[in-house]
């Protein structure tokens, strides 16, 4: 949870976070980056993360 | 770890101005480089994480990747808070100072041109979902097909009832989608009244609770800073205004201007 993040109603998952900081932004050549087949297979690894996250906390608020 | 181990150069983004940061904690490694009128935001880090070869194996280490991804993000909201930025990617490394400089040098009247854009702006997410069941048990109010098909059903044979039911819930999912369309129509207008700019993004089929839910929308906007109390106070009216469909909103912010760099494009 990031404490300067303004969060309505729900709590910050690290998939909401990469949705961001890997897919979107600058398109910038760096000596090192992450690539598109990196991401993919990011994706992939955190099917398992995502379902332990689920069980631990409530994504969203019922309104 | 040596300190001495730590050449390659991580960078979180850039600003205008060279952001005061050091009354907060965690931020002992970062500094800022001068670079065309800019400032890099960035760290030495290990080749033992960030080496062409190790990054591939740090990125299924999730662990690491969680912690890391979300160091990125809480140092690039830290100088957020008192610049504007431009956000680099999550992993984006330099080898050199030399090579950083002449890629930032390279671009930075883009650099400059977006961060002026940017100024006094906040990027907001809104992911908007609807309950398939509270759907179902309204059906009749928000559907006038089902609604007539209701009407037939109840005048009709036992028989003809029975073909009639078949009807209605062969064209239940049909008319659910045509509901998420009106409704995802009405809340985007409803939305986008304020911002300077979206962007709409993929929807996600997956089913992320236990809930019933459908995603209808999944949007980033560019909002004034004075317009975002506004904007959040809308979206809890419209949350309240459609109770009748199970609405919810995801909405969180302010995220890095992730969605709106139109540059290098």
């Amino acid at each position: 949870m990031q404490e300067n993040l303004y969060d309505v109603n729900k709590e910050i998952t690290i998939l909401d976070v990469l949705d961001r900081v890997l897919t979107k932004g600058v398109v910038i050549t760096g000596d090192i980056v992450i690539s598109v087949a990196d991401i993919d297979l990011i994706y992939l690894g955190l099917r398992v993360l995502l379902s332990s996250v689920e069980t631990m906390e409530k994504r969203r608020a019922v309104n | 770890m040596n300190v001495d181990h730590k050449k390659l150069l991580y960078i979180f983004c850039v600003t205008l101005e060279e952001p005061s940061l050091q009354s907060h904690p965690g931020c002992d490694e970062l500094f800022f480089l001068e670079i065309d009128g800019l400032y890099a935001a960035i760290k030495y880090v290990s080749e033992d994480d960030y080496s062409e070869v190790n990054i591939k194996k740090r990125l299924s280490d999730e662990p690491w990747l969680d912690e890391n991804v979300r160091e990125h993000l809480r140092v690039i909201g830290l100088i957020m808070q008192v610049n504007t930025v431009i956000p680099f990617n999550f992993g984006t490394i330099y080898k050199s100072k030399e090579s950083l400089k002449k890629f930032v040098g390279a671009y930075a009247n883009d650099f400059k041109k977006a961060l002026l854009y940017l100024e006094n702006k906040e990027e907001w997410s809104v992911k908007a979902f609807c309950n398939k069941q509270k759907i179902i048990e309204n059906i009749v109010v928000l559907s006038q097909n089902v609604a007539d098909i209701e009407a037939q059903i109840k005048a009709s044979s036992p028989g003809k009832a029975y073909i009639l039911k078949k009807k209605k819930s062969d064209i239940l999912g049909k008319e659910i989608n045509s509901i998420y369309n009106t409704i995802s129509k009405h809340l985007f207008t409803c939305m986008n009244e304020l911002p300077d700019e979206y962007r709409l993004n993929a929807l996600s089929t997956e089913k992320l609770s236990e809930e019933d839910d459908d995603m209808i929308i999944n949007a980033a906007f560019l909002l004034r800073k004075e317009s975002v109390d506004t904007f959040i106070t809308c979206t809890e009216s419209l949350i309240i205004e459609h109770e009748n469909i199970g609405l919810s909103l995801e909405v969180t912010g302010p995220w890095p201007p992730y969605s709106f760099i139109n540059l290098l494009n």
